[in-house]
């Protein structure tokens, strides 16, 4: 029996509301477990490739040439748990408004504030070790107990990561709001571990070295930047150090939320009320829809939607981001084609229109805030729809152009080639979207798929088949093109309604 | 030289003839007939669940019925949808509103959903938000407004296109007295100026003093129709008021 009010008590507390984020907690439970089953499945061969790799080495790996991008990982994933880490704790400490609650009882705020910030640390913490925790396990067993220190790494990045976010966290809720800080947060995040992961292939040699690297076991030549290298040891350290550096990060946050848990109280007391308050759009801003054609009128209204909401932008764009991060890492230093000016990294393009005009087209068609209304109006429900999914479209196109066209004044046909399929990858998705309306909040974007997987597995193979096309095509292979084309329309006439 | 045919107006700004629909099997509106004459003020009232709000969807074509047909103003609801839409207009007890865009905003993109010219939305727009009192919120975001407000920024929005039939179910929920006053006022000054109304509430005070004729609805029938003194007379009591004919009629005894 847990003593009411005790750490132990509020920590059950604080997970119990992490939980109730799922609808069917138990479900979400289900899936953790599966997951960790698969993944310990995918990490039994890539513990073999370790043990081969000892062996060719002698008995003891060198993971000096690996260091820059194990460094580039470590950066990525800590930006992502960053990331993470200020979501959740603009959530528990402005948004969920029951500070006010909390501090009203006789429990202590500071052991309120410590239990938040460390119950905040191990939901953070959840979605990299699911990925992370596997492989340290299969390791363990297989190679040698040392890899456990994974399990070190896993919780020093967490903890490491609330202990900038908090404090980034309340500094943005000071200047400019909880919403706007949930969307600055977002991007911080995303471009701390973007920058990171993509920098790590900066000064690694010349182009190609990625395609001669993985021959050799992905040894890379060429000299880093000393702080990837030094990120990357802390990748493959010592159990001892890791744990010194757990500790002293768990003391630093610790102190954060005693020091400064009065200062806390107060912020989130004045900003949770903010947090309702909407900012005015001014009268310059104001746009005029009526006057114009159907399609306009749909462009105007939706842009406007989400041009006024950059969280809903983002969430449209974040996704398939972090989607082609790994692949990134490998065409930012490979080459397509005659290729030697331009890296395989634009191919990616094709794949990431074709996932944000999904992205688009299921806000326009299924995210409709007002579906009644628009059913109300006296428009046939066709032009509606054919208007939203232009209303999507339009700026899409124009951006692929303008990319292609300076793809094109290097290598000609390069830029042909991404043009081509990025407007297939592009209307393919949208049709998907303009087929298939599955009425739901546009604010729960990244839920949009929910029960609906055969969707979003659809709008990636479209899209992936695009831009093996795109790839096919720059390499001057017309029959390897023709095949994942003929591919991708025939999965759209399989999956035409209506 | 062909000379256009003169517009004669139909007998009935809204005609349900044996309207019906069920949910699973269980039936929402048995047999719905109404005949509602233009520039009329008719109150549809009922207990939770009678089928008021399913009958209305039905009306304004965001539901399909089971049988029976829908005429608004003569046109065929069921076959010429869009046509009945350009001259009708609904507003439910949930604001149907863009968090995000501005009352001015919405006002001009309703306007441009019914095909009104630019200038002329912007001005009708700037006269209701005048006239609702919402000239001052005209920049803020919908998400910012209260809930009274936002009510009227929809009532607003089902009044830009100037529509001949107008239904409103629960319009008056979750109001202060002073926006219910002021929403009561342009439902009667749209009256006067030969819009027909129709209002599912259940606000009972405000059936009494605002319509014309009263239906009420009990699982999903017509149950009683007329003038408030003409339901008295079926009641047989001369003083009974609107909450002695509704606790009569439209609460089963079971219910009651």
């Amino acid at each position: 029996m847990i003593a009411a009010g005790s750490i132990p008590w509020l920590m059950r507390h604080e997970l119990r509301l992490a939980l109730r984020v799922a609808r069917k907690p138990w479900r979400l439970l289900l899936l953790i477990v599966v997951a960790l089953v698969a993944l310990h499945g995918i990490a039994i061969p890539a513990s073999w490739a370790v043990i081969a790799l000892e062996n060719k080495m002698g008995g003891k790996i060198n993971f000096a040439p690996a260091l820059p991008l194990l460094g580039g990982l470590l950066w990525f994933t800590f930006g992502m748990t960053v990331m993470n880490a200020i979501g959740r704790t603009l959530n528990a400490l402005f948004v969920r408004n029951d500070l006010d609650l909390l501090f009203s009882s006789p429990i202590s705020p500071h052991r309120v504030l410590a239990v938040r910030a460390f119950a905040i640390v191990l939901v953070s913490v959840l979605p990299l070790a699911i990925f992370v925790l596997p492989f340290a396990n299969v390791l363990a067993v297989v190679a040698g107990v040392r890899w456990l220190s994974l399990y070190l790494l896993v919780l020093c990045v967490a903890v490491a990561g609330t202990v900038i976010a908090m404090p980034i966290c309340v500094g943005l809720v000071r200047t400019i709001g909880v919403r706007r800080a949930q969307t600055l947060g977002q991007v911080v995040g995303i471009l701390f571990g973007l920058t990171f992961a993509l920098g790590s292939q900066i000064g690694v040699g010349p182009r190609g070295v990625m395609q001669e690297a993985s021959r050799r076991g992905f040894y890379l030549a060429g000299d880093a930047p000393p702080l990837l290298r030094w990120s990357g040891a802390l990748v493959v350290a010592e159990p001892l150090p890791m744990l010194g550096c757990l500790l002293i990060s768990s003391l630093v946050l610790l102190l954060l939320s005693r020091w400064f848990g009065a200062a806390f109280a107060t912020i989130a007391a004045t900003s949770s009320a903010r947090a309702t308050r909407i900012g005015r759009a001014t009268a310059r801003g104001a746009i005029h829809f009526a006057e114009t054609s159907l399609p306009g009128l749909f462009a105007r209204k939706e842009w406007r939607l989400i041009a006024r909401n950059p969280a809903l932008l983002l969430s449209v764009l974040s996704a398939p981001l972090l989607q082609l991060i790994p692949l990134a890492l490998i065409a930012f230093r490979n080459e397509v084609g005659a290729g030697a000016q331009i890296s395989a990294l634009w191919v990616l393009l094709v794949l990431m229109i074709g996932q944000v005009a999904g992205g688009l087209g299921w806000l326009a068609q299924s995210g409709e805030d007002a579906p009644d209304l628009l059913r109300l109006a006296p428009v046939d429900p066709v032009r509606i729809t054919r208007a939203k999914a232009i209303a999507a479209l339009v700026p899409l196109l124009p951006i692929l152009a303008v990319a292609s066209l300076a793809i094109a004044l290097v290598e000609f046909e390069y830029g042909v080639a991404i043009f081509v399929c990025g407007a297939g990858a592009a209307l393919s998705c949208a049709l998907l979207n303009v087929w298939y309306i599955e009425p739901g909040d546009r604010r729960k974007f990244a839920a949009r798929r929910k029960g609906h997987w055969g969707l979003a597995v659809a709008e990636l193979a479209l899209s992936g088949l695009w831009s093996l096309a795109a790839w096919k095509a720059i390499d001057h292979r017309p029959w390897s093109t023709v095949v994942p084309v003929v591919l991708a329309l025939g999965l759209l006439r399989m999956l035409r309604r209506g | 030289m062909d000379r256009p045919e003169p517009y004669i107006e139909p007998a009935y700004a809204l005609m349900l003839q044996q309207v019906g629909k069920s949910f699973d099997g269980k039936v929402a509106v048995r047999d719905l007939s109404l005949a509602i004459r233009p520039g009329e003020f008719y109150g549809l009232l009922g207990a939770n669940g009678a089928g008021k709000t399913t009958s209305l969807r039905m009306t304004v074509g965001l539901l399909a019925p089971d049988r029976g047909s829908i005429e608004v103003f003569g046109i065929d609801a069921l076959q010429r949808p869009s046509d009945a839409k350009q001259v009708l207009a609904w507003l439910p007890d949930e604001p149907m509103l863009y968090d995000q865009l501005t009352p001015l905003e919405y006002l001009e993109f309703v306007a441009g959903l019914w095909r009104i010219e630019a200038r002329e939305a912007a001005a009708r727009a700037g006269e209701l938000l005048d006239r609702l009192d919402l000239w001052s919120q005209r920049d803020t975001r919908c998400a910012a407004l209260s809930r009274g407000m936002k009510q009227k920024v929809s009532l607003a929005g089902a009044l830009v296109h100037d529509p001949r039939l107008l239904i409103l179910d629960e319009p008056l929920t979750g109001l202060d007295p002073a926006i219910q006053r002021e929403v009561k006022d342009l439902l009667l000054a749209r009256t006067d100026a030969g819009c027909t109304i129709i209002l599912a509430t259940h606000i009972l005070d405000v059936a009494e003093r605002l319509v014309d004729r009263i239906g009420i609805l009990r699982g999903g029938e017509l149950v009683a129709e007329g003038t408030l003194a003409e339901l008295r007379t079926r009641t047989g009591r001369d003083d009974a008021t609107l909450e002695d004919i509704f606790l009569a009629l439209a609460v089963a005894p079971a219910d009651a």
